[in-house]
């Protein structure tokens, strides 16, 4: 991969699949994590990514050049033209599609935001997940996680009885 | 320490729950596939109704519910708004004193209890929940009972005494019960916010938890009738914000915290001293009727607020004698001051002369009765023995006058701030009552639905005597390159209206 223009560093990411992602300094660093590497000194050639596989940290380095701040070094010039409160509503409507995905890569994604520490990827997987439990059945619920009964049938008659207002 | 044992422990059973499942054959893409803290985090964002339907799903989520960290509980948030409102309060006890009696007592991080429904609640239930709930990592206190409560009740200082709850608690708020701290409460290290709305403490209670609360940020005590005293130590080195508001007993205010930026005060007027060099900035003062607060800020307030920058003034009993001093506000900028009698307004121009610095005047008017006689008639407006013409107000360069009538003095006073303001850039003398515009012409607050307050009809035509008025007796003495502006009522809320622009 070539190197960008001059003045920009660039970090090389390695997923344990063996893919190499060269992305800019400070995309790389909306994850806290990363963040911290680098300013501890420990990134000097690669960093290797364990458990996150090149698909999915291809779509997380896609989120992150999508919400990297667009002043300062980076030097584009959109901030400075288009009102904050447009492009607000610009970044929430790309997200709402790009959390349009399956729900093993958004599991996936969830856990990728955690260990990379990335705020605002955690908080939009964690509310779709959220989304998909508020207002559904049980039953619904435990599809959507994916998730199994493991109560016996008095057992949860117990648990429902306690928490029978929340039913109402 | 037991708490941090029980916190793993209840980790440690949660893997082997979710690893159990996860062995017996579930799918890839379940959800307790992820890490039991990512999972802890996302199910911590639940609302609490569904926080406790997820309950029932397995026994992972149900463990989740035990350390559920988020304990608001109110008529909403445990869906009680379908049932009759006489039945809320039994139904909200019911509910809460069964959550908390099956929760472990460990993770909450906030317990905000809204029992404005209950009339009478067993004291043996609140110390139970409070004992329950505030531990080690509570975040968030907020015990808000009907008055009915105040004498029944007493806050158990007991678990503020255990360090490890106290210490992490970062907002305390309590109203209508009886609060008696003494020195055996723990050290209050974090807590930033502390509101105690009619709370019986004494001035020694006070002491006592003010003492140990240095990290405080805002305080603010509302109707607290037994104090009599209230000392801000200089050891509050990081309070920014003091709101003090009805104290019936209340006679000294003393203020000795370094930072103390923005003071709020209202009530009957008492002994106020403040640290020299005086920390605050922004002041709002309101007191009830029969107190002459102006002339009572234009005399005592100069000493404390040398280096105020805005200065708000809520009067409903004017003294048309305010008297012209050479004490001075020498870094005011913004001045807004509310009154009821338009014909005590010329005696404000001591305040303006008070101000050296001021930029921008805001006046509103709550002029509900005028004297017939008092109305602007076209004499000169110079006739007043206060017409102070060698008066100049340099830095002033915006002024509104919110409920703008056609009292005699009033015009006369906006003809004196247009003829003796050199820099004067706007002047808006907007007709409506002195609530001022709620719903914004500008359509900024369009999504909050607010209407203007409703005039009367006696009001309305008033306030179209005042449009004639001002273009009367006004608009030809506006210098050119001053924007004047004369609102009329709102036409969204007050039908047969329009906008004058000059």
């Amino acid at each position: 991969m070539a190197t960008r223009e001059a003045g920009k560093k660039m970090i090389m990411l390695k997923s344990p699949d063996g893919m190499e992602f060269e992305v800019e300094e400070a995309v790389a660093m909306e994850s806290q994590t990363i963040r911290k590497m680098i300013e501890d000194d420990c990134a000097d050639t690669a960093i290797l990514i364990p458990n996150i596989n090149s698909k999915i940290l291809s779509r997380v380095i896609e989120y992150c050049n999508k919400h990297v701040p667009t002043t300062g070094a980076t030097g584009a010039a959109a901030s400075d033209t288009v009102a904050p409160a447009a492009l607000a509503e610009d970044l929430k409507i790309w997200d709402a599609e790009f959390i349009k995905v399956n729900r093993a890569t958004r599991f996936n994604l969830i856990q990728a935001a955690s260990y990379l520490n990335i705020k605002g990827l955690l908080d939009l997987t964690s509310q779709t997940t959220i989304d998909t439990i508020s207002d559904n059945s049980l039953e619904e619920i435990r599809s959507f996680l994916s998730t199994k009964n493991d109560y016996l049938p008095e057992e949860e008659q117990t648990i429902r009885r306690e928490n029978q207002w929340a039913f109402q | 320490m037991g708490i941090y044992a029980a916190v793993l422990r209840t980790k440690q059973r949660l893997r082997e729950l979710f690893c159990a499942n996860s062995q017996s054959g579930s799918s890839e893409d379940a959800f307790e596939k992820l890490p039991v803290d990512v999972m802890h985090h996302i199910y911590s964002l639940l609302p609490l109704r569904d926080a406790a339907r997820a309950a029932c799903v397995s026994h992972g989520f149900l463990l989740f519910w035990r350390c559920y960290s988020n304990l608001t509980f109110n008529v909403s948030t445990l869906g009680l708004a379908r049932k009759k409102s006489e039945d809320w309060g039994i139904f909200l006890i019911d509910i809460v004193d069964c959550i908390l009696r099956n929760h472990s007592g460990n993770g909450v991080e906030t317990l905000d209890l809204c029992l404005l429904s209950c009339e009478n609640i067993d004291p043996s239930y609140l110390d139970r929940w409070l004992q329950i709930a505030v531990r080690l990592g509570i975040k968030e206190l907020k015990l808000e009972m009907t008055n009915f409560m105040k004498k029944k009740y007493s806050f158990p200082c007991s678990v503020l005494s255990d360090d490890a709850a106290a210490s992490s608690i970062r907002s305390l708020c309590l109203s209508a019960c009886v609060f008696r701290p003494t020195t055996t409460l723990g050290c209050l290290r974090r807590l930033n916010a502390l509101s105690l709305f009619s709370v019986q403490i004494t001035d020694e209670g006070l002491g006592h938890l003010l003492s140990k609360s240095f990290a405080l940020q805002q305080l603010f005590i509302f109707g607290c009738n037994a104090i009599t005293c209230v000392k801000i130590p200089s050891m509050l080195q990081q309070l920014k914000l003091l709101t003090i508001k009805l104290c019936e007993k209340l006679q000294v205010v003393e203020i000795n915290a370094p930072r103390l930026s923005s003071f709020h005060f209202d009530g009957a007027l008492v002994k106020i001293s403040v640290v020299d060099p005086s920390p605050l900035r922004d002041v709002y003062f309101s007191s009830p009727r029969q107190s002459r607060m102006l002339s009572y800020a234009r005399t005592r307030l100069p000493s404390i607020t040398r280096n105020v920058r805005c200065l708000t003034l809520v009067s409903s009993d004017e003294d048309v004698n305010i008297p012209m001093l050479h004490s001075k506000f020498p870094r005011l900028k913004k001045l807004e001051i509310y009154i009821k009698r338009p014909q005590a307004v010329l005696s404000l121009i001591s305040f303006l002369d008070a101000s050296p610095a001021l930029d921008s005047f805001i006046l509103r008017v709550d002029a509900n009765v005028l004297r017939p006689d008092s109305v602007v008639g076209g004499e000169n407006a110079a006739d007043d023995p206060r017409w102070k013409p060698e008066c100049r107000h340099d830095c002033l360069r915006q002024v509104t006058i919110i409920g703008f009538c056609s009292e005699k003095n009033l015009v006369q006073f906006v003809i004196y701030i247009v003829e003796n303001t050199p820099r004067l850039e706007s002047i808006t003398l907007d007709t409506t009552l002195w609530s001022g515009r709620r719903c914004d012409i500008n359509g900024k607050s369009r999504k909050m639905k607010r209407s203007c307050d409703r005039m009367t009809e006696g009001c309305i035509a008033e306030a179209h005597r005042a449009v004639k008025v001002a273009n009367r007796y006004i608009a030809g003495r506006v210098p050119s390159g001053v924007r004047f502006q004369v609102l009329e009522p709102c036409s969204q809320c007050h039908a047969r209206t329009r906008s004058g622009w000059y």
